[in-house]
């Protein structure tokens, strides 16, 4: 399955954070670049698929990761949906 | 040759230290998160681990409250630069490191601040009655404290002092670019706002990596401000730590030396490090109180004590000493002031200053030895 959902933080600091814990969880994950059409920024975020969305959110939804957190799923070439829905990053 | 500056920069590092920072050179030299390439993520990955690893030995919950800066000093500057408000009063121990107070007596010249000593003791222990009475005196916003002195060894009883400045609301700040890696640390437990540390002394890293810990709602100004990799579309700093305080290209290779370091000293445990170091420390200590003509500084290390033993002898100034155990004696110590004329002001050596040693945690009890029959050939050939 395709790795088609982008997990973005503020901070590299929390994406390494966020690859640690999903790979321990056993998560597929990737570390790729932010993709153009989410952002301009220069960093890195966690690509990973549709079907851990829930797995993901809650293991990130934990203190620890405070600041924004973002979740997008590409819809297509060039078309990102921000999941509005989803609302991890409990502040610490 | 015996090396005995470890209080100026430890030496040797764990092999492991050389092994991180020359797989870093060879295999990654990318920068950390700065751009989306395998080898930027090695990159980072390295920095995030080594602030784990920080985290795990001072005991921080979250790690992103650790900030790495270049040495101590430019933590101290982050903090006391980034905290003090104009008409501030700040007090400071009377064993600082010129780290603290050229800072500190730069910002009391321009007048934007007033500072006061906590009285001490002429082994520079400090007086807590007196403390008391200046606390009820005075009403303080800064505090500065020197956690382990570089000229004597002593420890700071921050568990008793910082109680009473937090009771008056006085923010913290914690210099131990001696202590850490030295004693265990617990940020936790200490109760103070900030923790500065180096990462070239006891942490055994290598030089320009250093940094601080901020206590959660603690938000000093930051020095600097630039490219942190995020963002990068906001011409203004982002307020997320740690990129708050961490502008520019970081000494990744640096850091990944530390990384290799703390988790040298967290396998090792800090307070066994401690344990055998404090041992070095009383043996010099006694070995030293035996020779006449000499005299050691500071409070005894019977009670618990950094490894850095400062003396003098009467008839030979403090740099023939070091220059002779150098030349003659292969022994490498550091004689004057230290950086602190303060301290030596409170000891009673300003301004000749001290003969430090300082061993490290990789000397042995046989150099030890060595050490002491060299400093009495140096008595008896130069008897009082």
């Amino acid at each position: 399955m395709d790795l088609n959902t982008y997990l973005l933080f503020d901070s590299i600091h929390y994406v390494m954070k966020a690859e640690e814990l999903l790979k321990k969880a056993g998560i597929v994950i990737d570390l790729v670049p932010v993709p153009r059409e989410i952002s301009s920024d220069c960093g890195m975020c966690i690509a990973f698929r549709p079907h851990d969305l829930e797995k993901t959110s809650s293991l990130i939804s934990k203190p620890g990761f405070p600041g924004k957190i973002e979740i997008y799923q590409r819809r297509g070439k060039g078309h990102y949906q921000r999941l509005e829905d989803f609302k991890p990053g409990k502040t610490a | 040759m015996i090396y005995l500056d470890n209080a100026a920069t430890s030496f040797p590092k764990p092999p492991e230290v050389l092994a991180a920072m020359t797989a870093y050179a060879t295999a990654v030299g990318a920068s950390p998160g700065r751009s989306g390439h395998r080898l930027a993520a090695v990159a980072g990955r390295l920095v995030f681990q080594t602030r784990e690893q920080a985290a795990v030995l001072f005991n921080v919950h979250d790690s992103s409250r650790i900030i790495f800066t270049k040495n101590v000093t430019e933590a101290l500057n982050l903090a006391i630069m980034g905290l003090v408000q104009p008409g501030n009063r700040v007090l400071v121990t009377a064993m600082e490191h010129n780290a603290v107070m050229r800072p500190l007596r730069y910002l009391e010249q321009k007048g934007r601040i007033s500072l006061d000593t906590i009285p001490s003791s002429s082994t520079g222990e400090p007086d807590l009655d007196q403390l008391r009475h200046q606390l009820r005196q005075q009403s303080f916003q800064l505090a500065v404290l020197n956690h382990g002195s570089n000229v004597t060894g002593g420890i700071l009883p921050l568990a008793r002092i910082i109680p009473l400045l937090k009771n008056e609301g006085i923010t913290v700040v914690v210099d131990g670019a001696q202590t850490a890696g030295a004693i265990p640390v617990d940020f936790a437990a200490l109760d103070c706002d900030i923790f500065c540390f180096t990462g070239h002394k006891s942490l055994l890293g290598p030089q320009g990596t250093g940094g601080m810990i901020l206590k959660k709602g603690i938000m000093p100004e930051p020095l600097m401000r630039g490219g942190t990799g995020s963002r990068s579309e906001a011409e203004f700093q982002p307020e997320f730590l740690p990129d708050y305080y961490e502008s520019g290209t970081p000494n990744t290779i640096g850091l990944a030396g530390l990384g290799a370091a703390l988790a040298f000293i967290n396998q090792t445990t800090a307070a066994e490090i401690h344990r055998h170091e404090w041992k070095l420390a009383l043996f010099l200590y006694q070995g030293l109180s035996t020779i006449s003509g000499l005299r050691l500084y500071g409070p005894a290390p019977e009670q618990d004590h950094l490894p850095v033993i400062s003396f003098t002898m009467e008839k030979l100034t403090p740099s023939e000493i070091g220059f002779q155990l150098d030349r003659q004696h292969d022994i490498m110590v550091r004689v004057g002031l230290h950086c602190a004329p303060l301290a030596h002001q409170t000891i009673g050596s300003f301004p000749r200053g001290t003969i430090r040693l300082a061993p490290g945690f990789f000397n042995t009890f046989q150099e030890m030895e060595i050490v002491v029959e060299a400093i009495s050939t140096l008595a008896t050939c130069h008897p009082t």
